[in-house]
């Protein structure tokens, strides 16, 4: 009997590395840590079943032609999917809580010091500059913001990118308590601010997502496809008469991208790319630029108290990132264990909705001052 | 601010009052801040506030519209009010209850976030005015004590 062709049997475990079988590993405890610990599922389960897919041999999966090279080529190469998903976050956010309360911005925006000090820090590590801006960005904790830099600056280190960017945000109750703990003093921590009641128009809530988009547009065009998707998903839910478009892009159209988006981002996980000591890096710096961009909130949340002669609780300025609206619950969590008569929750979510607004801004700005060298 | 430091009913408050010339003036007691208007009976607006402590609480709880509920100078006559617009999610006492401080009253629930409201200090419930379910909007009293 000929038994050659039983080599066929064979082929594909031939060609398995030992990278793919430490991905498929690694795939493996993203599916864990979703299941078990609750980390992001929603992206960590299909981002783990991704990477072990991309990692058997010989599928063509992720081929010109595979499945998952189709949606990377559809999806990621063309920025899409980070726009609908953006669309969907932007039906999701009530910025009333910032409307009512603007000078919450300025948090926003220091909020995002950690992309600019990690940029400058990758740099300095050796990466390239456009390497440098995309790892920066991890510092947005935003994970559409990070794909849709990254793919422009640096694909070939969006795989990495992502999974930081996703593995971090789900370490928003972890990373954040200690930092707070360490920059705030009990008085601080512990004044009280009552809720201000300022109704926001409905004019003012439609009106808004407009001009900032047309506003953002004029000073930083490259950040427009992403504050443009935001806002129009925001304009969707601020309408008031749209309720089906708002709840396809609140439900429908988010859930079907993430779907799509979790998978096809695993794809990039090819073990000989990612085992590298660039990946370590880039978890490094990406913890780092976290750690930074709270502290940049909380030292401009102090000056606030400072300049309101302590009647600012500096905690807000925590929340001046884009977890939205994980941050804000976290603080109020926090102040509350301080003193559980003190409700900033309100406070918190404007500073909150700032950062959302304030790392689209910041991912455009980078996107901008590249742009000369893409 | 004038810092002024008083025990009422053997509890501590921590109480700054604003500039004590202008009516209403800005009281803050234990972080809280309120505007006191002063009644017209008061010898004009500049004595009550300067005679400083013991003064200080009994002007707090002289209610004016829209302020948050005193921070309970006295246990007699309160009652625990929202602390932002929600929706209440549980109500966890009943009149005739006997609660400590730091114990939770109701949770509710904001910003899809459920908050502990905890009784500010050791009473007894006179009235809980809140169910399940109930939308709230901030101030509105939810509990009030005997």
């Amino acid at each position: 009997m000929d038994f050659s062709n039983l080599k066929v049997l064979l082929s594909a475990p031939l060609e398995l590395t030992w990278q793919n079988v430490v991905m498929m590993l690694i795939g493996g405890v993203l599916i864990f840590l979703a299941i078990k610990k609750d980390y992001e599922p929603m992206l960590l389960l299909p981002i783990g079943f991704g990477a072990i897919l991309t990692n058997l041999p010989l599928t063509g999966i992720t081929g010109e032609d595979g499945m998952l090279g189709i949606l990377y080529k559809a999806g990621i190469s063309t920025e899409l999917f980070p726009l609908f998903v953006f669309i969907g976050i932007g039906a999701m956010t009530d910025f009333g809580p910032l409307l009512e309360n603007p000078k919450m911005a300025i948090l926003g925006a220091a909020g995002q010091l950690g992309i600019f000090v990690t940029l400058i820090i990758a740099i300095l590590l050796g990466f390239s500059l456009k390497e440098a801006a995309s790892i920066g960005i991890i510092g947005a904790i935003d994970g559409p913001t990070a794909i849709y830099v990254s793919s422009k600056l640096a694909p070939h280190l969006l795989g990495p990118i992502t999974v930081c960017a996703y593995s971090y945000m789900s370490l928003v109750p972890i990373i954040q308590p200690p930092v707070m703990r360490a920059l705030t003093t009990m008085e601080e921590r512990t004044v009280r601010m009552p809720y201000s009641q300022k109704p926001v128009s409905r004019l003012v809530r439609v009106l808004f997502p407009i001009v900032i988009t047309i506003v953002v547009s004029l000073i930083a065009p490259k950040a427009s496809p992403l504050i443009a998707a935001l806002m129009f998903g925001n304009l969707i839910r601020e309408a008031l008469v749209v309720d089906r478009l708002n709840d396809a892009a609140q439900n429908e159209l988010s859930n079907l991208t993430t779907l799509f988006l979790g998978i096809t981002i695993g794809s990039t996980m090819n073990g000989m790319d990612f085992l590298k000591p660039t990946t370590l890096y880039i978890l490094a710096l990406g913890l780092g630029a976290f750690v930074l961009d709270t502290a940049g909130g909380l030292l401009m949340g102090k000056i606030m108290y400072l300049l309101s002669k302590k009647k600012f609780n500096p905690l807000i300025g925590a929340s001046g990132i884009s977890a939205f609206p994980m941050s804000a619950r976290i603080i109020q969590r926090f102040a509350a264990e301080y003193d559980f008569e003190n409700f900033i929750l309100m406070h918190a979510m404007g500073s909150n909705a700032a950062g959302q607004l304030g790392s689209v801004v910041a991912g455009g700005v980078v996107l901008a001052l590249l742009s000369g060298t893409i | 601010m004038k810092e002024i430091k008083i025990s009422f009913n053997g509890k501590k408050y921590d109480v700054k009052v604003g500039d004590a010339t202008t009516s209403p003036v800005e009281v803050v007691v234990n972080g809280k801040s309120y505007q006191v208007e002063f009644e017209a009976e008061s010898s004009g607006p500049v004595a009550p506030a300067k005679t400083a402590s013991p003064v200080a609480p009994v002007v707090v709880t002289t209610p004016v519209v829209s302020t948050p509920a005193p921070v309970t100078a006295a246990g007699n006559g309160s009652g625990v009010r929202a602390p932002m617009p929600g929706t209440i999610v549980a109500v966890d006492v009943k009149a005739g209850d006997k609660v400590t401080r730091g114990q939770q009253l109701v949770s509710l629930e904001a910003m899809k976030m459920k908050n502990a409201i905890r009784a500010p200090m050791d009473a007894t419930i006179k009235e809980v005015y809140v169910t399940e379910g109930a939308k709230v909007q901030y101030n509105d009293l939810l509990v009030s004590f005997e």
